[in-house]
């Protein structure tokens, strides 16, 4: 144990262990993440999927480019078997959904997607957990840190009850936001969107390993098994819209169900940046896509971007005044 | 087999009338039992100690992981909670091989895929309705009800089994406090005496919520069986719904021949029967040895006592040794398969012993069955000092009672049924003594037996119908398994290291309270809102500040689809050097929406996704 740490990382998600084993390895920090192990016999909160429901090209740029990267780091810690390909259909309901839809098709298409009618073939997945015991990398239970804030306002950390000296505090995913940004301080362009987690029992096959769709706020993997998955916004109508999505035979068995919340932001860009007064560094919003972001928000914060991606960052600042330049599709309203 | 019918300690069978034999058809095979048996304790008394095979292993049949029968008369119902009638002609449920030899042993059934309970999807033929439903008729249901309608409330209570008194005398008394069977019977008769109150027995709850339960009973009547989905409502509800003794997890663990402690004394206790005529006792708790005394006494030979603790302390030790019973400590149990049951040290030295017997009964540490707890909305999390998923948080108007709320001795167990029915009108929650007098120097329980994976044979997490196997590492790393999770196998999961405590009481709620089966519906998405006005906010500023709409052209006949980018050449064509996108549909070409810089230009690429096409401004008419 450090006295002291460039970065405490706050997050159990793949992104954030990403983002402590980079900062620690490739841009050698010291790195603490605070997180609660996850066991893989819970239900997944999101699929960590290289598909952005979104239309604006710096973003699918910056997500291609980190496929590329996120593969090469895998590779070098002998975990390539963690990102798999899947073919990934979007149904959208309504003409405006349609619209975006048709032109997401195509702005896939020029960064290297195949796509085939309606879909998106060998979309990137990560699934797996990323091992960060072995790593430089400090991991401690959430329940040994408490966050306070000072006169100033700003975040300061304490250990055990012993103060703990951090350069920088980021709340990497959307859970460790929800649990440690105080809501005063959440920026009013975030909304918090409950969701449904739902494990079935073996199902008939879907037309696509992946379907999302995008007006019923509804998501299915289906596994190996047959099993689906299924991702649900919103707490209006759960049943009755998975029953119009999944295949049956109906009756169909629920095996696990869970509630949980995200965040999405009113305007469907990410929100990545420094808030005041805190200072925490907050990561929220990104979708299915964040992981990808990773390597890019790795040299951000090591003071090292490339200049697309410090552009791109500085567009969805949460500081930023104006992001009429990056509003995209999936925002909710306010 | 059957126990001497004047067997001391009651194992002649005390729900038994030894003078009326009975005798049904099961399958087509004749069922010989007594008035008072249940239709799984005469199939098992009858020597069918296996239900069929999982993917060629047998696995034992026992009151968790017994099929349902098809009965002429009452339709599907549960092997566990019917009464063996005279006459009756039943069917088990489930899959069969066409063709195969009849087992005398086994039901014969292939488990792979296992029916689920029609009544899980039926609905309600009658509504109850009580001040106060009990769930659960241990020591501290009865209590709870006995608590209530002494305060002249209404009561329903509702129990699995077909008796009332769970499973208190199982541990016995303790020093000079009343036994259980005093308690019981004392609770018992005051409920009886009292007409407010209504004893539903064989009546599982399976559905809980909202000041209302859904049950299924199933009764004697007529001489014949009815079975019915029934609806109470009750504005308070206690749980008592008692706890589950786990399974010590070794090779064949689920074998038929091997039975769970608690079963066994059951079977022996009211019912009057054992799984042969040879046992092996696998004890890690004191309470092991007094089962393992009362079946000695009964006329079953019990070959040796075998605890994992080394040189435990207890009297009921003392007494094992009295009586002249083998024992053996420090050793538990790691494999059985053919009626040879396998030992090693726990230590991890020494050498292994081999025994044969008729059935092999082993002792585990218990689990509350918060099963309905969660379906009503509550949480659980790990407890390290008990080792067991507990209750957390509240819920309005349900209280825990009994050893479902954790409560362990006899007197608390009481005291908490009383002190649930207070709690629910609005008193302050009481600190229960839990302490057992005069098993200070005992002893305690050992941690679950875990023996290594070796061989083919299966290791099972839990007793019951998830049949959840040990999974290797490599397997718990993987996604989640699609099969439902008991108590019992979360809990097992945490002992063998791989599922973090701190995440055990996430995966029991996400697996316990999973809700209802999906039905298919017709659910369209609400009508869309209108288009606004202008541009799509995904489109803003993608173009400039102020982007124009073009109509491109290419020749007379091709339209260009929505979304298609369009570009100023063919050399650079990336998404974010676009310089315009196809907006709408015309008729040929498409109109565009270009930035301010295209519309000096003459000539443009449309990338149509099949392929670059070149387009030139259609020309004003």
């Amino acid at each position: 144990m450090a006295d002291a740490y460039d970065f405490a990382i706050f997050g159990a998600s793949p992104a954030a262990a990403l983002l402590a084993g980079l900062l620690a390895h490739d841009h050698g920090r010291q790195v603490i993440q605070i997180a609660d192990p996850v066991s893989s016999q819970r239900l997944p909160r999101g699929l960590d999927l290289a598909l952005p429901f979104a239309t604006r090209p710096a973003s699918w740029r910056l997500v291609r480019d980190g496929v590329t990267e996120t593969r090469h780091i895998l590779a070098s810690i002998e975990a390539s078997s963690l990102l798999t390909e899947t073919r990934v259909r979007i149904v959208a309901d309504h003409p405006a959904s349609q619209m975006a839809l048709a032109h997401m098709w195509h702005v896939a298409a020029g960064y290297g997607v195949r796509v085939h009618g309606e879909d998106f073939m060998g979309v990137a997945r990560l699934s797996g957990e990323i091992e960060l015991t072995t790593s430089r990398v400090q991991t401690v239970a959430s329940r040994r840190v408490t966050v306070s804030f000072l006169r100033t306002g700003a975040a300061s950390l304490a250990l055990d009850g012993d103060a703990l000296p951090v350069g920088h505090i980021v709340l990497a995913d959307d859970a460790s936001v929800l649990a440690h940004l105080p809501e005063g301080e959440r920026p009013s362009l975030l909304a918090i969107e409950p969701m449904t987690a739902t494990l079935t029992a073996p199902a008939r096959p879907l037309p696509a390993p992946v379907m999302r769709f995008v007006d019923r706020g509804v998501t299915l993997l289906q596994r190996p098994d047959h099993s689906i998955l299924a991702l649900v916004s919103g707490d209006a109508d759960v049943e009755a819209r998975l029953g119009a999505s999944v295949s049956g035979p109906f009756p169909l068995q629920r095996r696990a169900s869970t509630h949980y919340h995200r965040l999405t932001s009113r305007d469907g860009a990410p929100l990545v940046g420094r808030l005041r007064p805190s200072r925490l560094f907050a990561v929220a919003a990104t979708g299915d896509a964040g992981v990808f972001l990773v390597p890019a928000l790795a040299r951000l914060l090591a003071g090292v971007p490339a200049a697309g991606e410090k552009a791109w960052f500085a567009a969805h600042d949460p500081g930023r005044a104006n992001r009429d330049a990056v509003a995209d599709v999936g925002g909710v309203a306010a | 087999m059957r126990l001497q019918p004047d067997a001391p300690h009651d194992f002649g069978g005390v729900e038994l009338d030894q003078g009326r034999p009975i005798s049904f058809l099961l399958d087509g095979r004749r069922i010989r039992g007594l008035a008072g048996d249940t239709v799984l304790s005469a199939v098992l008394a009858a020597g069918i100690t296996a239900y069929g095979t999982l993917a060629g292993t047998p696995m034992a049949l026992s009151p968790a992981f017994a099929p349902l029968v098809s009965a002429r008369r009452g339709g599907i119902v549960p092997m566990d909670r019917t009464p063996a009638l005279d006459g009756l002609e039943i069917a088990t449920l489930g899959a069969a091989r066409r063709f195969a030899l009849r087992q005398p042993h086994s039901l014969g059934r292939l488990l792979d895929v296992l029916p689920d309970p029609p009544w899980l999807r039926t609905e309600p033929v009658e509504t109850l309705a009580a001040d106060l439903l009990v769930i659960g008729g241990g020591v501290a249901g009865l209590s709870a009800a006995e608590a209530a309608s002494a305060a002249g409330r209404s009561v329903i209570l509702c129990e699995r089994r077909p008796w009332l008194g769970g499973d208190a005398r199982y541990f016995g008394p303790v020093g000079d406090e009343e036994s259980p069977e005093a308690v019981t019977g004392r609770l018992i008769g005051a409920l009886a005496a009292n007409p407010g109150v209504r004893l539903l027995t064989t009546a599982e709850v399976f559905a809980l919520g909202d000041g209302s339960a859904r049950l299924h009973h199933v009764e004697a009547i007529d001489g014949g069986l009815r079975s019915r989905v029934l609806r109470v409502d009750a504005p308070q509800i206690v749980l008592a719904t008692g706890a589950n003794e786990r399974l010590p997890i070794f090779p064949g663990n689920r074998l038929p021949g091997v039975v769970s402690a608690i079963d066994a004394y059951h079977f022996g206790k009211r019912y009057g029967a054992a799984l042969g005529e040879t046992a092996v006792v696998a004890a890690q708790n004191n309470y092991a040895y007094r089962l393992a005394l009362r079946l000695h006494d009964a006329g079953v030979t019990v070959r040796r006592i075998v605890d994992t603790r080394i040189h435990p302390q207890s009297r009921f030790v003392d007494f094992a040794k009295a009586s002249g019973l083998t024992l053996a400590s420090g050793q538990m149990p790691t494999g059985a398969q053919n009626g040879r049951y396998s030992f090693a040290p726990v230590a991890g030295s020494g050498a292994s012993v081999e025994i044969e017997a008729d059935q092999l009964i082993v002792a585990g540490p218990w689990q509350p069955d918060l099963t309905l707890w969660m379906l009503a909305g509550g949480g659980v999390e790990w407890s390290e000092e008990k080792g067991a998923l507990v209750a957390r948080d509240e819920i309005e108007h349900v209280v825990l009672a009994g050893s479902a709320a954790g409560y362990r001795s006899l007197r608390a167990c009481v005291a908490s049924g009383r002190a649930a029915v207070a709690r629910l009108a609005g008193g302050r929650p009481r600190e229960i003594d839990d302490a057992e007098p005069g098993t200070a120097l005992e002893t305690p329980e050992a941690p679950t037996p875990i023996a290594p994976m070796i061989g083919t044979v299966p290791s099972f997490l839990d007793a019951g119908r998830t049949l959840v196997q040990r999974p290797t590492l490599a397997q718990a790393a993987t996604a989640a398994t699609p099969r439902a999770l008991s108590l019992g196998d979360v809990a097992a999961l945490v002992e063998l290291g791989l599922v973090a405590a701190s995440d055990a009481g996430a995966i029991a709620e996400e697996r316990g309270a999973p809700g209802a089966d999906l039905n298919v519906s017709d659910w369209a998405p609400p009508a869309p809102p209108p288009l606004p006005e202008g541009l799509p906010s995904w489109l803003v500023k993608r173009f400039g500040d102020d982007p124009q709409r073009l109509h491109l052209i290419v020749d007379g006949q091709r339209t260009f689809p929505v979304g298609a980018l369009v570009y100023s050449n063919a050399v650079e064509r990336v998404p974010d050097r676009a310089i315009g996108v196809i907006v709408e549909e015309a008729h040929p070409g498409g109109i565009a929406l270009v930035g301010k810089a295209a519309r000096r230009l003459d000539r443009f690429i449309v990338e149509t996704g099949a392929g670059p096409s070149p387009a030139r401004p259609k020309p004003m008419s």
